[in-house]
């Protein structure tokens, strides 16, 4: 009941990649593209947190954490570009 | 005992990934439903980092010091940061002027940006408006900061 409900979770995460990708090249505006990214991140962090427990160790936590933060770092840049065409 | 207070762990663990993995759903489900940017931020902004803020409680129930430290980590980064993010997402798209589709929506800002016939969207935004928006953004970059 435990590995097939967490196996259930890691295949829906991953199939979540796939709108998340589309809303990336095909959004309206560039900020909802930035978004989408943004979110593609989060579900990507949330696959490696699945992982860590199903493992039982906690290296994939480390990626997560690195994840996202490189995440936020790159929607911050990505979003001040896109207002002001400069980043700082 | 024993055996029961364990499956009663699994058991909440699961119903908390399966609680993160809805809410992660319904988030992206909101990322195509809602109409522009800023209602957008919503679904993006709340519902998925529940989501994964639930994934991350479910996997206290590993018991393993280690792995509980850096999850607490990383859901305490991702409360922090995550308003932060849709913040300068919302006021990127804010001074680039994309307006307002949602019905009934009401700009209390005076920009005007809540009809979407009266407004060019931002890619076709010509080099005379884009200057505009870069001088209103420096009259108006001292008083939000």
């Amino acid at each position: 009941m435990h590995e097939t409900v967490f196996q259930i979770a890691t295949l829906w995460l991953a199939l979540l990649i796939v709108p998340c990708g589309v809303l990336v090249l095909r959004a309206r505006t560039a900020s909802s593209r930035i978004l989408a990214l943004d979110t593609l991140i989060l579900v990507l962090v949330g696959i490696l947190v699945l992982l860590s427990d199903a493992e039982g160790v906690s290296y994939f936590l480390d990626a997560a954490l690195l994840l996202a933060l490189l995440g936020f770092m790159g929607s911050l840049a990505a979003a001040r570009f896109y207002s002001r065409g400069k980043i700082f | 005992m024993a055996v029961a207070a364990i499956e009663w762990d699994a058991f909440v663990a699961d119903a908390l990934v399966l609680t993160g993995l809805l809410m992660t759903t319904l988030g992206v489900v909101g990322l195509f439903r809602m109409p522009d940017i800023y209602t957008q931020l919503h679904a993006a902004g709340k519902a998925v980092v529940l989501g994964i803020i639930a994934l991350l409680v479910a996997s206290l129930a590993t018991r393993d010091a280690d792995i509980a430290a850096k999850a607490l980590l990383i859901a305490v980064f991702l409360i922090l940061t995550t308003p932060v993010g849709a913040h300068v997402i919302a006021r990127g798209a804010y001074r680039r002027g994309e307006c307002m589709r949602t019905p009934g929506a009401i700009d209390e800002s005076g920009h005007d940006l809540n009809d979407p016939k009266a407004h060019t969207p931002a890619e076709e935004m010509t080099a005379g408006q884009a200057s505009r928006a870069e001088t209103e953004e420096a009259q108006t970059s001292g008083a939000d900061g």
